[in-house]
């Protein structure tokens, strides 16, 4: 079984590094290594962006949340990462009418706020990618390691190696390409294993048997699902406004493919978690009960679909998990690339700056990779922790892409006032409270400021810093 | 406790379900117009 699992893994990453080559032969500069060679169209650009905010968490965290919220949790998962992308819409048609030249959320940034303002949300920036990458990593060996029986250490080294050659052939055309075949795979398991499974079982049997067994599951007015949907929310929208893997996206879309390509990918993206988590329904009303919660949903699809099903479900996993790690490693290495090396070094010439993105590719997936073998963090939890800091962000960045008033200095106070009082709710109150607060010390702050303090944003900086870099 | 209907619970789990096929469907009809369209096949 072990063989059979491991060459399944080898099989599909070889699959995964061959298009990652194939797609690399054009690219020759450093910005076709960020944004890739051609603006993408909506197919493209919605499966880059499913394939992204796909994530393995998505797969097993989702029904991980039916399964000990019931209804409200499939439903309340489902919104969270919708509601985040449909809202960013608006954002990503701002984006290129304001900084038309731009290339990651660091251009916009660091024009439109000051020196401080840059660094600290360049510090943290990059804190948060390295730890999402991280998250992969372990949610992705943890995984292979308890459901399919591949060694901890092998599965993480298998995944990054992987993740890594693709990455670093062709920077983002390589990671947008290949992710679009991999949300095919993981479209074709979701809309072939979970109807089976489900109907096999019958429909009005597990709704009796949750009615039986657990009715509150059943509740749309659970208080914790309540808190969930909404609080979550607030993780959904930051994470998503924060990201650089969006922002490369908006730029790398063609502008007028930007609506039905993100709305596409935000509403289609809310079916998938909720379609995964009527495994977890199965589960409570057959009274199963797996090991780890966030196990519920393979081990159903093995145990009720058979060993076809089980099999489908690890590429769906492993898919899932190897676009995001892909997706973040990109986004580091462009802001490394677009953000830091221009700074530090001036003048380097784009083909030369293109070889630094190959080479820092393999570095950062390798630091990431023996940051990951020790396996010292929860994944969600890690998600929940990084939420603080994707909250603190998020009004800055909204109220400063729409409001010429917003000021500098309440951009950067909100941020570090969020953050620092989040944190403390964090450890004070908990961890879905902190998100929430972190949410709105960032807008009361942003708003209160910069209505007693109002700045006066000049627009065209933003366009004359796109366009400074070109040539 | 507001439950939630038998009716009203599968419409919920089909509509995750034949959401995700519809975008399936989508995504893989798109790709084969534009490769249609750039005459790549």
């Amino acid at each position: 079984m072990l063989l059979v699992n491991s060459i399944i893994i080898l099989g599909l990453g070889i699959v995964f590094v061959a298009i990652g080559w194939y797609l690399s032969r054009t690219v020759r500069t450093a910005d076709e290594f960020i944004l890739g060679t051609g603006r993408l169209g909506v197919a493209f650009g919605a499966a880059s962006l499913l394939a992204f905010w796909i994530t393995g968490n998505t797969i097993l965290a989702a029904p991980e949340a039916a399964f000990t919220m019931g209804v409200l949790g499939a439903i309340g998962y489902g919104f969270i990462g919708a509601i985040g992308v449909v809202l960013f819409t608006p954002l990503a048609v701002r984006i290129h009418e304001v900084i038309p030249h731009g290339r990651t959320v660091g251009d916009f940034y660091r024009a439109r706020y000051d020196a401080k303002n840059y660094t600290l949300f360049l510090a943290l920036l990059l804190v948060y990618v390295f730890g999402i990458l991280i998250t992969q990593g372990i949610g992705g060996g943890v995984i292979l390691e308890q459901i399919f029986g591949i060694p901890y250490h092998l599965a993480v080294v298998l995944s990054f190696a992987i993740v890594i050659l693709y990455t670093m052939l062709g920077g983002f055309q390589s990671v947008a390409g290949v992710a679009f075949f991999q949300i095919i795979l993981i479209l074709i398991a979701v809309a072939g294993v979970v109807p089976y499974v489900f109907f096999k079982v019958g429909p009005s049997a597990i709704y009796v048997g949750i009615m039986q067994r657990k009715p509150e599951m059943l509740n749309l007015l659970l208080p914790a699902g309540l808190l969930f949907m909404f609080g979550g929310s607030v993780i959904g929208i930051g994470e998503v406004f924060m990201d650089n893997t969006f922002w490369q996206r908006a730029y790398a879309i063609k502008r007028t493919k930007l609506v039905p390509a993100f709305l596409i990918s935000g509403i289609g993206w809310a079916f998938v978690p909720v379609a995964v988590s009527s495994l977890a329904f199965i589960a409570l009303a057959q009274g199963l009960a797996p090991a780890q919660v966030n196990q519920v949903a393979p081990m159903v699809a093995s145990k009720f679909g058979g060993a076809v099903a089980g099999y489908l479900f690890l590429v769906v996993v492993w898919s899932a998990i190897l676009s995001t790690a892909a997706a973040c490693l990109n986004a580091f290495v462009s802001l490394v690339l677009n953000d830091l090396i221009p700074r530090v070094k001036p003048g380097v010439p784009e083909a030369a700056l293109k070889r630094y993105g190959t080479w820092l590719t393999a570095l950062v997936g390798v630091i990431g990779l023996l940051l990951t073998l020790p396996r010292f963090l929860s994944m969600l939890q890690m998600l929940i922790f990084l939420g603080v800091i994707n909250g603190a962000f998020l009004f800055p960045i909204m109220l400063g892409l729409f409001w010429r008033r917003m000021s500098t200095e309440g951009a950067f106070w909100a941020t570090i006032l969020a953050t620092v009082i989040g944190y403390y709710v964090y450890f004070t109150v908990g961890p879905l409270q902190a998100v929430v607060a972190s949410g709105w010390v960032s807008c009361l702050v942003s708003v209160a400021w910069s209505l007693i303090k109002p700045g006066d944003f000049n627009w065209q900086t933003l366009v004359e810093a796109g366009r400074r870099k070109e040539g | 406790m507001a439950l939630i209907g038998e009716g009203a619970f599968e419409v919920v789990i089909m509509t995750g379900v034949v959401g995700s096929s519809i975008l399936l469907i989508l995504l893989v009809g798109y790709f084969i117009y534009e490769l249609k369209r750039r005459e790549v096949w």
